[in-house]
């Protein structure tokens, strides 16, 4: 939140996110090198540190883009999503690290620079089976890279989150480059149709999940339509609906909204949280705050402003609870506006 | 084509090279001008920081212009 950067804010979730990635890592590169030792035993060790780098980050890219789909699908993925940033660059250092040893691998030993000879020793683009794949990772690897060297908070700030989600969007343009990398580059050498198959199960897991959590979201869009309407106020559901220190959404006129219920009331905010536009009705009401459930922002349910020293704000809506119904005026207040809450109606 | 990719990567090295020596004198003078948060924030931010710097200097030359 917007007061003094620090490096990395650590804590104790983060902390426990980071040993378990790095574990994980280690983990499937062991499982890997030995796997090769065993089935090539000629191996020499830099094909090796080139293949375990090279699954290890393509396996990580894959976990990386399920998560916010899959979150949008059930919220007990939503721990995974609080430190994605790190499981971020983990994976693009161990995509560098392939890059980089690919490059002196294949490419530093002749006399032409060695990321010019990257676009110029093979030039059949036309082709399939010869298609010089080394240019597509290497295009993927500077998206990456520019990925990661803007995911920390001062980007957000200096870039304008609109920007900076623009940019990180890039995610999906590195991953089908990478796809087709793979597809044209070592599984033409490779004949076991077992590769195949689990390029194309990654690719159809990744985008059928992406296009199954937009259905939801489409749904629950569509459903918000043709509510009843007094007087500005929209009537949206039962309290009982709300679970305590939680929120239920509704996109109306264009405005998308949580409505949360805590301590015998009703506030309602705009649902997109000023860090990185992560979905606040899907998080709950911690110490008095609605708390984002992507990185742990908070406003207060009363103002939609972050509290002291923070700086952030939202916009707020009205409510009212009428015969154990909730209803919100769609017509949004100032950012940081005080709507009294609505109080519960006590039987 | 090789001709044109080394013409291309040339340009790409003076724009780095540029932005190296943008950043280490934008760090030093101009970065808490720009973004107040930035005070007391420590080396390691700085470090964490200093590849996008020089990946986007121009923006940040405008941007401490103004200021």
């Amino acid at each position: 939140m917007s007061v003094n950067y620090t490096s990395v804010l650590w804590n104790k979730q983060k902390k426990g996110y980071d040993k378990i990635l790095w574990l994980g890592i280690l983990l499937m590169i062991v499982c890997f090198v030995a796997f090769q030792l065993i089935f090539h035993p000629e191996i020499t060790a830099e094909t090796l540190v080139i293949r375990a780098t090279a699954i290890t980050a393509f396996v990580l890219l894959h976990i990386i883009l399920s998560i916010g789909p899959l979150s949008r699908l059930n919220t007990k993925f939503l721990p995974l999503l609080y430190n994605r940033r790190h499981l971020g660059v983990s994976m693009f250092f161990i995509a560098l690290i392939h890059g980089a040893f690919s490059i002196i691998q294949f490419h530093a030993l002749g006399d032409v620079n060695p990321i010019v000879s990257v676009f110029t020793s093979n030039q059949h683009y036309q082709a399939i089976s010869a298609f010089p794949f080394q240019t597509l990772g290497f295009f993927a690897l500077i998206i990456l890279f520019v990925m990661a060297a803007t995911s920390h908070d001062f980007w957000l700030n200096n870039l304008s989150p609109r920007i900076w989600k623009t940019l990180h969007m890039g995610v999906y343009v590195a991953y089908g480059l990478l796809v087709l990398h793979v597809a044209l580059g070592s599984l033409q050498y490779e004949s076991h149709p077992a590769y195949w198959i689990l390029l194309i199960a990654g690719f159809v897991t990744i985008t059928g999940l992406h296009i199954i959590a937009g259905f939801k979201e489409n749904k629950r869009l569509s459903a918000d339509t043709g509510l009843p309407v007094d007087d500005a106020f929209v009537e949206v559901c039962a309290v009982s609906e709300i679970p305590d220190d939680c929120a239920k959404t509704v996109f109306i006129d264009g405005e998308n909204i949580a409505i949360f219920k805590y301590d015998g009331k009703v506030s309602a905010v705009h649902n997109v949280c000023k860090h990185q536009m992560g979905p606040l009705g899907e998080g709950k009401i911690v110490d008095g705050c609605i708390t984002c459930p992507w990185h742990g922002y908070q406003y207060l349910p009363e103002n939609g402003q972050a509290p002291a020293p923070f700086t952030e704000k939202l916009k707020t809506f009205e409510v009212k609870v009428l015969e154990g119904k909730v209803w919100v005026n769609p017509n949004p207040k100032e950012e940081g506006t005080f709507v009294e809450p609505a109080k519960l109606e006590t039987k | 084509m090789e001709e044109i990719i080394s013409t291309i990567l040339f340009i790409v090295l003076i724009y780095v090279v540029l932005g190296i020596l943008f950043s280490l004198i934008f760090i030093w003078k101009g970065l808490e001008k720009v973004d107040h948060g930035v005070e007391d924030s420590g080396k390691l931010f700085k470090f964490l920081i200093f590849p996008g710097l020089v990946t986007f200097w121009p923006m940040f030359l405008v941007k401490w212009r103004k200021s």
